[in-house]
């Protein structure tokens, strides 16, 4: 699905009849199923009757081929932002506004909130496509004597798929990032780049490729090499011609993340921080694989804000990762713009795989209830692994280490942003029956 | 109904990413605020082209250039057929070997099939294939050259053409008379075989073979050559193809009459066969190899260094970093991530002071980083 549609209007009660309307088009043209359809309505109903009557208002929908996006962007006149936070809890006597806001975001697959220059919220509800049809069981890899390097098809890839599908459910690891018509759809919609390694008869015999993970970042998988024998010298290759075909796309890098351990050729990346919790389906399973960040584009410099409390690690990864840095402590200085107001996180909650992923959409004078009150909503969910993201350029979000830091989270990794501000893991293991592990 | 220009581009073109060349020296040393900078990252000859084309080049008449040049470069052909003992039919010339690529692709392939060549060679082969809507099966190298047999599995009824750089560019390595006859001989001519000899005249090792002597036996073969790395024309674009005569006829179906201006016609006739200026050259790269090689592998660095006018280190960081580090310091290489070759960087042999000073700042920037810790791999990276 490619599509994207927009319509502009004021909000204002009498205007949900049109949106509701310009939704079910787009829904029913993309024959998308009914539920999907409501709980976009949903969600645009409670954005508009949130807002100031009169407040210009964009409402969009994109496709990837994994999810359907449905974006509002609108100056928040009027909005409780607090109610976004995940962990919010109304008190319905008297601050029941917020309530159909919470309930939106809560109800789509993932909701995020992020702020333009001028000030404006693009909120997103996006709702995964399911790839549940059932995968075969490849049969063992049969013996070979040769190989060559092959771009994906939807034809290939899907082979490719089913192996590593079942590998990742083997390993008792989520397999669906690897479903056979995840990848191929991913990859008829242009957002799957790589190599695979094809025998003389036709066999996938290995595969390293990528995903865009956000606007800037590529998702490493691979080099996974499917048979007993040539596995170091076919994951080179495919890594080799992978970064290749990557090399010019629009992206700061690749940080690669899953990958069979035994001969993954990390002489080429650079390490990207403390290993990272998310484990490898490789051939010898990995319980905390390294991260290894491949950078695509030069990095000119720029500023990265720290705090004290992990300045070790962030020194170390700078001087590991060569980062042209000119470094700010921002040790106790108080850098939230405005105390007074409530503090807000932009929350993923990946339940299919227990994680959830914090970023800081404002700074606010609450934010360690609120950072406490979003890891015990966590923890009663039944999530078991947080990561917080943290945009060292901005002071705001460098103020949050020693917070997250208290809190048992730990960096893990620091990926390179230059100008446009360095990204900043932690991570932190969470406990059902209270405090992080 | 009116149309986005983008919808009107094929969809395996929209999938293609541009390449960017670099910026011109002048933007560069502005950028960086050097003063000098040694391009160490095309493979030109610091010697620059032979005395007699630069004469040639130095006596065009600027009225002269209001007239087109011959449609064919009729007499240079000529001129390379009689000392070659060829027949001008044998012969096509091109704007750089590059429009010689593109000019076999087109007249030998339709949708649907396939060249087989491997995978860290001259990237233009795949690069014409991929627009032209062929496919490109590369296959893997082995200790750094072209796997014959690794080539012939992968030949089916679709495939047109294998190209082979001999030796290979960037690697060095070459094929031997014995390997290329015998992969001949295996082809069978199911399809055509391109030799891409743009660095022959670099080689002095007495088992290279001379592809022309090859011709009469292998009407299927074809040959490149260039007058952009040992006759110092790289900016005026000048390459030829030799063949067979009724092969050359067909490529001669799919080529651009026209496209070699009137001052690279001269200056390659005059520049054609000097080998005085081939001996000083070959000294001059020779000694420069030797010599950095065993600086590099003095450094610790991994070295592939085999035949043509530049050599591959690899290094412990990543290449754009080095590129940038290096370029500060007055050297501009060529990074080899674009060549499959993460982690390496390519550099062009010139006179040795040039050299001595790029390893000076090689080593300058390795001490750095190994006192901030950084110089990091520990595992062979030129495998």
């Amino acid at each position: 699905m490619k599509t994207r549609q927009t319509l502009h209007l004021q909000a204002s009660t009498t205007a949900l009849p049109e949106v509701i309307a310009f939704i079910e088009a787009i829904t029913s043209e993309q024959s998308l199923p009914r539920n999907i359809s409501l709980k976009m309505q949903l969600a645009a109903e409670e954005v508009i009757a949130a807002l100031t009557p009169g407040v210009n208002v964009e409402i969009g929908f994109s496709g990837r081929a994994d999810r359907i996006t449905l974006g509002v962007t609108c100056h928040p006149l009027g909005m409780d932002l607090s109610a976004f936070n995940l962990a919010w809890r109304p008190d319905l006597e008297t601050d029941a506004s917020g309530l159909g806001l919470a309930v939106a975001s809560r109800w789509v697959d993932t909701f995020s909130l992020q702020t333009d220059e001028s000030g404006r919220l693009r909120l997103q509800f996006s709702i995964d496509n399911v790839y549940d049809a059932a995968v075969p069981v490849p049969l063992a890899f049969p013996e070979f004597r040769f190989y060559r390097l092959v771009k994906p098809t939807t034809e290939n890839i899907k082979h490719c798929g089913a192996r590593l599908f079942h590998r990742a459910a083997g390993a008792g690891k989520p397999p669906r990032i690897y479903h056979p018509d995840r990848l191929a759809t991913l990859l008829a919609a242009g957002h799957l780049f790589g190599t695979l390694a094809e025998t003389e008869s036709g066999e996938i015999a290995g595969a390293c490729f990528c995903i865009p993970e956000g606007p800037k970042l590529l998702g490493g998988h691979g080099p996974f090499v499917f048979s007993s024998t040539e596995r170091e010298r076919m994951a080179r290759d495919l890594a080799c011609h992978t970064l290749e075909r990557v090399a010019r796309k629009p992206f700061s890098g690749v940080l690669a993340t899953h990958y069979d351990a035994d001969c993954f050729p990390a002489e080429y990346f650079i390490p990207a921080g403390r290993e990272s919790r998310g484990s490898t389906i490789g051939h010898h399973h990995s319980p905390r694989a390294p991260a290894w960040h491949f950078p695509l584009s030069d990095d000119a410099g720029g500023l990265l804000h720290f705090h004290a409390s992990a300045e070790d690690f962030i020194r170390e990864a700078i001087a590991v990762q060569d980062l042209p840095r000119t470094l700010v402590d921002i040790s106790g200085e108080h850098v939230a713009e405005d105390q007074k107001n409530p503090s807000v996180y932009s929350a993923t909650l990946n339940r299919g795989e227990k994680m959830a992923t914090l970023r800081l959409l404002m700074p606010g004078g609450d934010i360690e209830e609120n950072t406490d009150a979003h890891l015990a909503f966590f923890r009663d969910e039944d999530i078991s692994l947080c990561q917080v993201h943290l945009d060292l350029g901005r002071p705001a979000d460098a103020a949050l280490i020693p917070v997250l830091m208290n809190r048992q989270f730990t960096p893990c990794l620091l990926i390179p942003g230059g100008a446009e501000g360095d990204l900043m893991v932690l991570e932190s293991m969470l406990q059902r029956s209270g405090g992080a592990a | 109904m009116k149309r986005h220009p983008a919808m009107l581009v094929p969809e395996f073109i929209r999938s293609i990413d541009p390449y960017i060349p670099s910026k011109p020296d002048h933007r560069l040393m502005r950028d960086y605020g050097i003063d000098t900078l040694h391009r160490l990252n095309n493979n030109e000859n610091p010697l620059g082209p032979p005395p007699a084309a630069v004469a040639a080049i130095t006596a065009l008449e600027p009225r002269a250039m209001a007239i087109y040049p011959s449609g064919d470069a009729f007499d240079l052909r000529c001129h390379i057929a009689e000392n070659l003992n060829l027949s001008p039919d044998q012969l096509i010339c091109g704007n750089g070997a590059n429009e010689i690529i593109q000019f076999v692709i087109s007249a030998y392939c339709e949708p649907g099939d396939n060249i087989v060549t491997g995978d860290k060679t001259f990237a233009v082969y795949e690069w014409v294939a991929e627009f032209s809507g062929i496919e490109a099966r590369l296959t893997p190298m082995k200790d750094h050259g072209f796997d014959p047999e690794a080539m012939l599995a992968f030949i089916d009824d679709r495939t047109k053409i294998l190209f082979i750089c001999n030796p290979n560019n960037p690697t060095g390595t070459y094929w031997s008379r014995e390997t290329l006859v015998a992969f001949l001989e295996a082809v069978d001519g199911r399809a055509m075989v391109v030799v891409d000899e743009a660095y022959c005249e670099f080689v002095d090792q007495p088992d290279f073979p001379d592809a022309v002597t090859l011709l009469s036996d292998h009407p299927n073969l074809l040959i490149f050559r260039t007058f952009s790395k040992m006759y110092g024309l790289a900016g005026l674009r000048i390459g030829y193809l030799i063949g067979h005569r009724d092969t050359v006829f067909d490529v001669c179906r799919t080529r651009i009459v026209y496209s070699i201006n009137s001052a690279a016609q001269a200056a390659a006739m005059a520049a054609f066969g000097d080998m005085a200026h081939i001996y000083r050259t070959r000294q001059l790269i020779g000694e420069s190899k030797a010599y950095l090689a065993g600086e590099l592998r003095r450094l610790g660095l991994p070295v592939i260094a085999g035949e043509g006018n530049f050599v591959i280190a690899g290094i412990p960081f990543n290449d754009q970093l080095a590129y940038r580090k290096l370029i500060h310091k007055g050297y501009m290489v060529r990074t080899m991530t674009s060549f499959r070759f993460p982690n390496h960087i390519r550099i062009t042999l010139r006179e040795k002071p040039v050299m001595a000073g790029l390893i000076r700042a090689l080593e300058e920037i390795l001490e750095d980083m190994r006192q901030r810790g950084i110089h990091r791999n520990s595992r062979q990276v030129t495998k």
